[in-house]
């Protein structure tokens, strides 16, 4: 039974939010109305910014239920979980009249089990968790996702329903004991019908960099102004769309460039983009400063080179690039073979010992360095600017291994810096 | 100071040296906030705003923009670590002094897990290691007494609802008595502190330990009883009836008008500083992010990153997810050498410092800086090694001092401080190229001897500020060449002339061959830049203003040379003799030869004009920018010995496994002849017994026990370098 109060909510809603109305639609007839039981779990998944959050308080707001909403990730354990949880139920607020205290301390399943009855005794509502980016919660205590499937049929006579969110499929979630198969409500992707103009026309642009939601509106709200400038000068109709486009296309491919990084914020893009219109050498320059400046110690920069050198270049090779009298070099058919065969750029950086890395370091500085101390450190300093990576655990026998982290245009740029010709050291460029 | 070593200072050295090493401390502070200011104002403007912005969004209007987006601000600022500290330390004064209270600063030590980042965090946050000004130290926000574990962000958020619920009452109530808390907070873009004239409003109400009666609190604005400090009712449901009509223009236009004073008065954002921000784990990170901006609608969370390499390392180590929650701006703070050159200007090129380093010294500094680190505090440090040698190792150093104090110690120098100046070296060899009768009076008339030390000491003085306006000089002239054989900067110029006399260097005279050939167009900005910079110190110097008297008449007469370049122009009309007869190759290369070699015979007037100046310089050069070893009574300002700071700032382990292997006796200074003999056998078992790798680990370990018990406590002089950081 439908009641008409029930389909008019549901109508609102599918107003409200569009592209949703199955989904809406299923979740309303499952929680259903006033009194009606709860089904003891959902699982809701879809890729993020599918409007899984946005339809599910949405629905539970109109129907009157008491939720608590809580991020798994802040979960770092599971007492902060079960009392985060407890709080909201019951209405608790940490304040300094209590001193910040919570319901109750509970950091047991069986704990938490037993308050969340109390609670439920008390109140009296229907109630529901929950539980955004649950994916996280399979990284807790093996029984938690099984207990809070099962959550209503531990606590018997309350009325209860555990919402989990996740964009991972339940396929990754099924549990080896104890696992009760929840409801599945799937969350496709928006369609492309859903925009118009020019929505459509940035979609078209950026789509295939990303497909989050709000990364997407990001750009939209960002682009916007400029996709009107024509209209409000009386150049272009508002549904010229072929000249319309001719004006935006340029800004959408500039914006193309950061819209991974999200590295400009709106008000920093809006100024580059004013600057652009006074003098276009000089953003070249400022978005050069802001992107590859990188200011190196004089060893640090060699140290690096000498990592690069090491970290792609097979040791057997090192004799001939870096001693004087390494006799003559033949090239056999296997050699050149082989060296087709393995051509390390495409592998990527290996491991080498740290002596071997000193040593190419100590050929490749002009000037006589002394093993200072001080040379040993940057080497650190290095691995903490995430420049070169160590690898391999703790326990090391000889010495400790690391590998380079750049990349070959960066050290190329370091090595021009310092007048050093990589290149003609590199195994697979020579 | 320390005990112990008050004692061992005479006390004529003992309190010029913490005199010389304060100036120094207090210049190269002034330096950091000075240089970094710039940044530092832009940064602090966008926290404030974004404060701004979020409060707009917690108030009630929900924007579509950014919801979730954390506006970050990422810091540049270079590969130079151990400043990091005291860059981040100025940021935060700034920060309390302006915009906000609340602030946490996050080192990636502190964060290996996620839950110990969260505790920092809240707990800095909430004020229970808070960031106050030393002036209200009495007055230390605490903060509620709150167990390790009940740090979560819901307690975070109620707690800073108490806090703007608590200001808007105050806010409210204080409005009717002339609001101070008003005007603060229009015009805190000019002046410093809205918080500070009002009290401290930030202290939870209801806090149990809390008195009422705030001696900080100016005027009766009364706080609310300790019953009802909040009104979350209105709060919240404005907040509701916002979601379903945020489109609202009315609203936003109203706050457009008045970006700066939303209503409910000016929150203070919470201000997350991560320190190093490529060091934290990337997971860490990651869900640091994710949680806070699951709470931005409901506190205005601002990060701060601090990134040593390039904002681009941030990405790399966030996931898009994470990445797409914080709205970045990117600030780049000035980098290091920049501020080097400043404090070499400020410390070592001026009188104001009376302690002076020498050439050899001063390199190796310059090496430690530009080879290994870039630090520039690293080089301070260094510096005050230096200093600490010379104070300590060289007993004339009781003149080293200003110069009217200077005068007083003259007077008062006792025969046997007398005797020790007449011992220094260049102040014998002063003594004997005097004619015979005046060498005995100025070893053996006191007085004599008091006042030719105050006239060297004088001239000397009034040398080295003659000698470091011709670096300038000479860095100016040079610097533009093509590859800048001398160096493009100052500092770099300043090394060649401390190690050795400038005219005679190789460097020197490559830049002059290539400055014998430079343009008109050239010269003269270069010649207008000398006589800048010898105009500030023309009214001190005799000589340095007849330099400048001699170069403003060639400046004069090199801009006059329009009307006479045409006039010699006119004559050479050899055009007549180019009527080549004879077709033979042979003949006219010959004749060309010839042509060639009779022009350069007569150059023209700019020509012999340049020469003439160049001449000027090189000789001004050649007299005063001499070795600093010529000069009598140097050792008393100078410190030029580099072998004995070496050993305290380059540790080279090798040799020190050397030495520890050969000598162990050099690093185990304590204990019984016999303690020592049987580790002397102790050192050589290992040698003859272990083999390979293993021995080797040994060596490794004896060798960083050395460096460790020498960088901690070995030697008196490093002792004293702790006591002065």
């Amino acid at each position: 039974m439908v009641s008409s109060s029930m389909v008019e909510t549901v109508s609102d809603l599918v107003m409200e939010i569009p592209c949703r109305a199955p989904q809406i639609k299923l979740l309303a007839s499952l929680l259903g109305e006033d009194e009606c039981p709860l089904p003891s779990s959902i699982f809701m998944y879809g890729h993020s910014g599918t409007g899984k959050t946005l339809v599910t308080t949405a629905v539970l707001e109109r129907l009157g239920v008491l939720t608590s909403h809580v991020n798994c990730i802040e979960f770092y354990n599971s007492r902060v979980m079960y009392e985060t949880i407890l709080n909201q139920l019951s209405g608790t607020v940490p304040t300094s009249n209590n001193n910040y205290s919570s319901y109750a301390s509970c950091d047991n399943l069986g704990d938490f089990v037993g308050h969340i009855r109390n609670i439920g005794s008390k109140t009296k509502q229907r109630m529901a968790i929950v539980l955004e980016h649950s994916e996280r919660l399979r990284d807790c205590d093996a029984n938690i996702l099984p207990v809070l499937c099962r959550l209503q049929e531990l606590t018997r006579d309350v009325n209860i329903v555990v919402i989990f969110l996740s964009t991972l499929p339940i396929d990754k979630f099924r549990a080896a004991t104890g696992f009760l198969e929840p409801i599945v409500i799937h969350f496709p992707q928006y369609s492309e019908e859903f925009y118009k103009n020019y929505i459509n026309l940035v979609l078209s642009v950026f789509y295939l960099a990303t497909k989050g939601f709000p990364e997407l509106q990001h750009q939209v709200q960002l682009n916007f102004k400029a996709y009107c400038e024509p209209v409000e000068k009386g150049d272009a109709e508002e549904y010229d769309i072929r000249r319309l486009w001719r004006n935006i296309e340029p800004h959408l491919k500039k914006a193309m460039s950061s819209v991974y990084l999200r590295e400009v914020s709106s008000a920093q893009y809006e100024r580059m983009q004013q600057l652009t219109e006074t003098a276009p050498q000089d953003v070249a320059l400022v978005k050069a400063g802001l992107t590859s400046k990188m200011e190196l110690p004089f060893y640090s920069k060699f140290l690096l080179i000498a990592a690069y050198l090491a970290s792609y270049n097979p040791a057997r090779t090192d004799k001939r690039y870096f001693m004087k009298h390494h006799g003559k070099q033949r090239n056999t058919k296997a050699k050149i073979k082989a060296k087709e065969r393995s051509s390390s750029q495409l592998v990527g950086p290996k491991p080498f010992p740290l002596d071997r890395l000193l040593a190419i370091f100590y050929s490749i500085v002009d000037d006589k360095v002394t093993p200072t101390a001080n040379v040993f450190s940057q080497i650190s300093t290095l691995v903490t600017l995430r420049l070169v990576t160590q690898v391999g655990g703790d326990d090391q026998l000889d010495a400790p291994k690391y590998k380079c982290a750049v990349p070959l245009d960066f050290i190329r740029s370091v090595a021009r810096m310092v007048s050093f010709d990589i290149v003609r050291y590199l195994y697979d460029y020579s | 100071l320390s005990g112990n070593w008050r004692e061992l200072l005479t006390t004529t050295t003992a309190d010029s040296l913490p005199l010389v090493m304060a100036a120094t401390v207090s210049v190269s502070k002034d330096l950091q906030d000075s240089i970094h200011a710039k940044v530092f104002q832009d940064l602090v403007e966008f926290i404030r705003d974004a404060g701004m912005r979020s409060n707009i969004m917690i108030d009630g209007i929900k924007s579509k923009e950014g919801q979730s987006d954390i506006p970050t601000a990422c810091l540049v600022t270079g590969v130079n670590m151990p400043d990091h500290d005291a860059i981040f330390g100025s940021l935060v004064r700034l920060l309390v002094d302006g915009v906000t209270p609340h602030i946490a600063k996050l080192q990636s030590r502190d964060c290996n897990t996620v839950r110990g980042a969260i505790f920092k965090m809240i707990s800095q946050l909430m004020g229970q290691n808070g960031f106050v000004d030393p002036e209200f130290e009495d007055e230390i926000i605490t903060g509620p007494s709150i167990k390790r574990a009940q740090f979560t962000m819901a307690v975070l958020t109620s707690w800073y609802k108490e806090i703007i619920s608590a200001e808007d009452t105050r806010e409210s109530t204080s409005k009717s008595h002339g609001s101070p808390r008003k005007r603060a907070g229009c015009s805190h873009k000019d002046m410093g502190s809205p918080y500070k004239p009002v009290g401290s409003p930030y202290k939870p109400v209801g806090s149990p330990r809390k008195t009422m009666g705030s001696p900080r609190k100016p005027m009766g604005s009364p706080r609310m009883p300790k019953g009802s400090p909040r009104k979350p009712m209105g709060f919240q449901s404005r907040d509701m009836k916002s979601v379903k009509d945020f489109g609202s223009p009315e609203k936003r236009m109203r706050l457009n008008d008045e970006p700066r004073l939303p209503r409910g008065g000016y929150h203070p954002p919470l201000v997350v500083i991560l320190e190093d921000v490529e060091n934290f784990p990337a997971n860490v990170l990651h869900d640091l992010i994710l949680i806070c901006s699951e709470h931005r609608c409901n506190l205005p969370i601002v990060f701060v990153f601090g990134v040593a390499t390039t904002s681009n390392a941030v990405h790399r180590s966030l996931s898009q997810d994470a990445s797409a929650c914080v709205a970045m701006e990117t600030f780049q703070a000035q980098p290091s050498t920049h501020y080097l050159n400043h404090v070499i200007e400020k410390v070592l090129m001026t009188e104001k410092v009376p302690f002076h380093i020498g050439g050899r010294p001063f390199k190796l500094l310059l090496d430690i800086f530009l080879y290994s680190d870039l630090s520039v505090k690293n080089f301070v440090k260094g510096l005050k090694l230096c200093m600490m040698e010379h104070f300590l190792g060289n007993s004339s150093t009781f003149l080293c001092c200003s110069a009217p104090e200077r005068a007083l110690r003259i007077r008062a120098m006792t025969p046997a401080q007398l005797d020790i100046i007449r011992k220094l070296p260049s102040f014998r060899s002063y003594v004997e190229n005097r004619p015979p009768k005046e060498q005995a009076v100025l070893l053996l008339d006191e007085k004599v001897t008091k006042s030719t030390v105050r006239t060297l000491m004088t001239e000397l003085d009034s040398w080295y500020l003659r000698f470091c306006c011709l670096v300038k000089v000479v860095s100016a002239l040079t610097s533009s060449l093509p590859h800048s054989p001398l160096g493009r900067q100052i500092r770099e110029v300043l090394a060649t002339c401390l190690s050795r006399p400038l005219v005679e260097s190789e460097e020197f005279k490559e830049a002059q061959k290539m400055l014998k050939l430079m343009a008109r167009e050239e010269l003269l900005p270069i010649l207008a830049n000398i006589l800048e910079i010898l105009k500030e110190q023309s009214g001190q110097d005799e000589e340095l203003s007849e330099l400048y008297n001699e170069l403003a008449i060639m400046l004069g007469r090199l801009n006059s040379l329009d009307q006479l370049d045409q006039v010699i122009k006119d004559s050479p009309a050899d055009e007549a003799q180019l009527s080549f007869q004879s077709s033979d190759r042979f003949h006219l290369k010959e004749k060309l030869l010839e042509m060639a070699k009779k022009k350069s015979k007569k150059p023209n007037a700019y020509e012999s004009l340049r020469s003439e100046l160049l001449q000027v310089l090189v000789n001004t050069f050649e007299q005063h920018l001499q070795l600093l070893n010529k000069q009598p009574l140097h050792e008393v300002l100078f410190f030029d010995s580099s072998s004995v700071v070496k050993r305290h700032l380059v540790g080279m382990p090798r040799a020190a496994l050397t030495t520890a292997l050969s000598n162990p006796h050099h690093y185990l200074q304590v204990g019984t002849p016999a303690n020592t003999a049987s580790r002397l056998k102790l050192s050589y078992g290992i040698k003859e017994n272990f083999s390979g790798r293993l021995r080797s680990k040994i060596q490794c370990s004896l060798g960083e026990y050395r460096y460790k018990s020498e960088t901690v406590n070995s030697t008196p002089a490093e002792l004293k370098a702790q006591d002065f950081q």
